[in-house]
């Protein structure tokens, strides 16, 4: 093969040099390997080498309800971009399209995307699929009612958001008024690590805590979005959030699994936030 | 939710259940393209009795498609919330749990929360309950002769059952006083990922 493979060069390369004889050419053609002809053909598709994966994914079909299912299926990893959210659009697409999950904006700021792919929760499309042939294993996220395959009924997570009353209270008007309240910078630097929170719930649903009773505790999710109004200098009715949370089932369900910190997507740390509620309590 | 409910009220009185039958609702309205995920194989068995039909006759078919759209979506969402259903309803579908234990893969933090408590219901039982153990095992072997069999034998029972106790509280001591430093101190907090 490398003998036709330097002919070919060879006579390619006679062809091409014969109006400029150049020394530099002539020794080209001696190469060992192919010439600038073979370069320009073009390969045809990567020769049967494919690298399948399988994922398993929860089914449930509310029209026809049996018990739910994990459906098999073979994807080619080197025809599907790398994160689950785009193996999941390719097996809709080409394979099976009853396949029913939420998705919007493929880049991890939405949080529709959310479920727990191979026992942990995260975003779709911030996780990338695992390189190897083991096995991928999506199911929705953990102890909620499944609407249909990997879709929730996440109504009971936002009531518990909008219990907490997440906007700025105020008693009195604001200093200057008809302008913002000015807030210094140290001020703000106390909101980090919580207003990134795109309430996609795999904090909520990783808890134990919140498995065991996920009505009467508000989980890791509303907590730190409460953390996050009582710390707002601006809002003055802190007091009051603080006792709307001092409950047995509210804020003392937290045993400090911290399981939500390990699971979201963001890199925020929940646990840390409802440890700085229950020091209030203490201390304020 | 609140006017698809409305609409399933509204629309249980109207529409003649043969009308079911017939009808298939296509995906044309945003609300309903749930249902048409699953109605993709089926066919559309609309057939008009006639080739021709007035606009009126049209636009009168075709709200009673989005009705009927509503009513089988509701259907199939019949339970907003779990086992809740409408009387007039033909089916009341219950929803599963998504699976929690069986599936959540373990983190090393969980698992030692979770064997903080168990050690602590396990030092909770010995306390509580070794005085009765010593006082009664005395007639309790004197009435169940096999039990007593049993225990003779076995006097390495309590050599293990000591070693088990010792291990959980030592286990239980240590996790609480990293509980302790991690809320006054902040020592020993799991990273993030």
């Amino acid at each position: 093969m490398a003998t036709s493979l330097i002919r070919r060069a060879m006579n390619a390369t006679s062809r091409l040099s014969s109006s400029t004889v150049n020394p530099a050419s002539r020794l080209a053609v001696i190469r060992p390997y192919a010439g600038e002809a073979d370069a320009q053909k073009v390969e045809p598709k990567a020769a049967a080498s494919t690298n399948m994966k399988t994922f398993q994914i929860y089914r449930w079909n509310p029209d026809d309800p049996a018990k739910p299912q994990l459906q098999d299926y073979k994807i080619d990893l080197k025809e599907c971009g790398p994160m689950v959210l785009d193996a999941l659009i390719k097996i809709k697409n080409e394979i099976d399209p009853s396949l029913t999950f939420r998705r919007s904006c493929r880049e991890g700021i939405c949080g529709s995307c959310a479920m727990n792919i191979n026992g942990c929760n995260g975003l779709a499309c911030l996780t990338k699929i695992e390189s190897g042939s083991s096995e991928t294993t999506i199911t929705p996220l953990p102890h909620m009612f499944v609407i249909k395959d990997l879709v929730v009924d996440m109504t009971n997570f936002y009531n518990q958001y909008k219990s907490i009353e997440p906007w700025l209270k105020r008693k009195n008007p604001p200093p200057t008024a008809g302008k913002e309240i000015p807030q210094s910078k140290k001020d703000r630097a106390k909101l980090d690590g919580m207003y990134e929170c795109i309430l996609c719930a795999c904090c909520s649903t990783s808890c134990p805590s919140y498995w065991w009773n996920p009505e009467s505790y508000l989980g890791p999710a509303a907590l730190l979005h409460a953390n996050r109004w009582i710390s707002d200098s601006r809002d003055e009715y802190t007091k009051e959030r603080l006792d709307a949370v001092n409950d047995e089932f509210k804020l003392y369900r937290c045993h400090t699994i911290l399981n939500c910190a390990r699971a979201c997507p963001k890199g925020l740390n929940p646990g840390k936030q409802i440890q700085h509620i229950k020091q209030l309590q203490l201390t304020g | 939710m609140a006017s698809s409910l409305a609409l399933k009220r509204l629309v249980s009185s109207n529409i003649l259940p043969s009308s079911l039958r017939v009808l298939r609702p296509i995906v044309t309205a945003p609300s309903a393209s749930r249902v048409s995920n699953t109605n993709a194989a089926r066919e559309d068995v609309f057939d008009p009795l006639s080739p021709t039909r007035s606009p009126n006759q049209a636009v009168n078919i075709r709200d009673q498609f989005m009705q009927n759209q509503f009513l089988s979506a509701s259907r199939g969402m019949a339970t907003l919330a779990k086992g809740e259903g409408e009387a007039s309803e033909p089916k009341n579908i219950l929803r599963p749990l998504s699976p929690h234990l069986p599936v959540y893969k373990p983190q090393l933090n969980a698992t030692l929360s979770i064997t903080n408590r168990i050690s602590g219901a396990f030092l909770t039982t010995v306390l509580l309950f070794s005085y009765l153990l010593s006082l009664k095992m005395g007639s309790v072997c004197l009435t169940y002769s096999s039990f007593y069999q049993f225990f003779f034998y076995s006097a390495k029972l309590f050599l293990v059952s000591a070693s088990v106790s010792a291990l959980a509280l030592s286990y239980h001591t240590y996790y609480g006083i990293r509980h302790l430093l991690m809320d006054l101190l902040k020592v020993g907090v799991p990273k993030v990922k």
